[in-house]
């Protein structure tokens, strides 16, 4: 065993267990990796809490247009049938695919709000530091959820759904994919740029 | 600390996979103190539940392939697609790029990542020890790409949502797309079960 003080800048890489001396391999504004994996422990490119705070809150002001309004419009034979996230949804359910319609509304209706409801929790309370209960439940459901996040995969959906239907009818995209489109952009920039040693620490500080 | 790398398990820590904190080896059970979660040495039955979970994607998966994903009715016709024919429909109409990433996505990714994992599996079953940091980055790869197989799935159900013309078209989903679906979920879960860190453990017992 080491002795205390040389504990306390002690860390384990997560991906392969290696344990580092943080005070000689983690260099601020610097890219750290673990010296036998190769794993990132540490990248200068983060968002501080309030600038997260304000990528989630643009992410939550289009969430609602980008799931509710038409993504796109498809015209055949002088009948216009528009497609929204929930039309698309309710459309599975109405044809009895429960299973497809609960993948969908989990992975692009509930999975992203319920991710920016408590990333919202936990960076509001940790910027005033108020002391809270179930800042790191909410944060480790935060981290667990974001797996199955699958906006970015759905645009590639609608890229290839366009191009089957581009031959049969005229196709036009709505106010909602754009919409989506920012949702999307801020979405990745926060979860990719998210803090989340800084955070375990201040969790660790003010929560409980 | 010597010039050799050592494991932070052997040297009495154990590392939260949750919040990453070191915590000194207390106890037999024991909870992280920042966020409340059990701490294992290393994630229990992490090599058998993945086998589990693997194994069962795979044998969804030939199915999933052969059964048909979606029909098409379209002015009187009506078209029965599975994952392939729909790929091979797509170069049909001269979309070729988007063909092949449809390929990549449904058919590929599934089959590479699924193979991969099989061997990162088999490799820490029988403790191999070269190659480790090539089979860290596979472990990497499989993780990240995972998700984008659920593009086939996403697809399916835009046609649903936006061709409903009743008679004239419509589209509807065929049971092979929720075995489909099972697969990816599947096979996403078994590479999250997997504890990368085991790949590493024979690796510092003979350093």
């Amino acid at each position: 065993m080491l002795n205390t003080d040389k504990a306390a800048h002690l860390e384990a890489c997560p991906e392969c267990d290696l344990l580092i001396d943080a005070s000689e391999q983690v260099r601020e504004g610097y890219v750290s990796q673990c010296p036998r994996c190769l794993g990132v422990l540490e990248h200068p490119l983060r968002l501080s809490i309030k600038h997260n705070f304000i990528c989630v809150l643009t992410g939550l002001v289009f969430y609602f247009p980008a799931i509710f309004l038409p993504i796109l419009k498809f015209t055949m034979l002088g009948n216009t049938e528009a497609m929204s996230i929930v039309g698309c949804v309710l459309a599975l359910f109405a044809t009895t695919n429960y299973g497809i319609a609960g993948i969908v509304f989990f992975t692009l209706v509930l999975v992203p709000l319920v991710k920016m409801m408590l990333i919202i929790f936990v960076t509001t309370r940790l910027y005033y530091s108020v002391k809270t209960p179930f800042l790191a439940v909410s944060f480790r459901w935060y981290n667990s959820l974001s797996h199955w996040g699958m906006l970015d995969i759905f645009l590639l959906g609608v890229l290839v759904a366009a191009i089957k239907l581009a031959n049969d009818a005229e196709l036009e995209p709505g106010l909602g994919l754009y919409a989506f489109i920012i949702l999307l952009l801020s979405s990745a920039l926060q979860t990719q740029l998210l803090n989340k040693k800084l955070l375990w620490k201040l969790i660790e500080r003010h929560g409980q | 600390m010597g010039n050799r790398p050592l494991s932070a398990l052997q040297q009495g820590y154990l590392c939260c996979r949750s919040c990453h904190k070191l915590i000194p080896k207390a106890g037999q059970v024991m909870r992280c103190p920042r966020c409340r979660r059990k701490v294992y040495p290393r994630v229990p039955y992490s090599l058998a539940q993945s086998w589990a979970l693997l194994l069962s994607g795979f044998f969804l998966y030939i199915p999933a392939n052969v059964l048909p994903i979606m029909t098409l009715y379209k002015g009187g016709t009506i078209r029965t697609d599975t994952i392939m024919s729909g790929i091979i429909n797509l170069m049909h109409i001269g979309m070729t790029p988007i063909a092949i990433i449809v390929f990549i996505a449904s058919i590929l990714v599934p089959l590479l990542k699924m193979l991969a994992l099989a061997m990162i599996l088999l490799a820490v079953q029988c403790k191999r020890q070269c190659n480790v940091c090539l089979r860290t980055k596979m472990y990497r790869v499989v993780e990240f790409v995972g998700r984008w197989s659920m593009l086939d799935i996403f697809v399916i159900s835009i046609l649903v949502g936006i061709v409903k013309f009743g008679r004239v078209a419509s589209v509807d989903v065929e049971p092979a797309a929720w075995l489909f679906a099972c697969v990816v979920i599947l096979t996403m879960l078994a590479a999250m079960r997997f504890d990368s860190r085991l790949i590493w453990d024979e690796i510092n017992e003979y350093e």
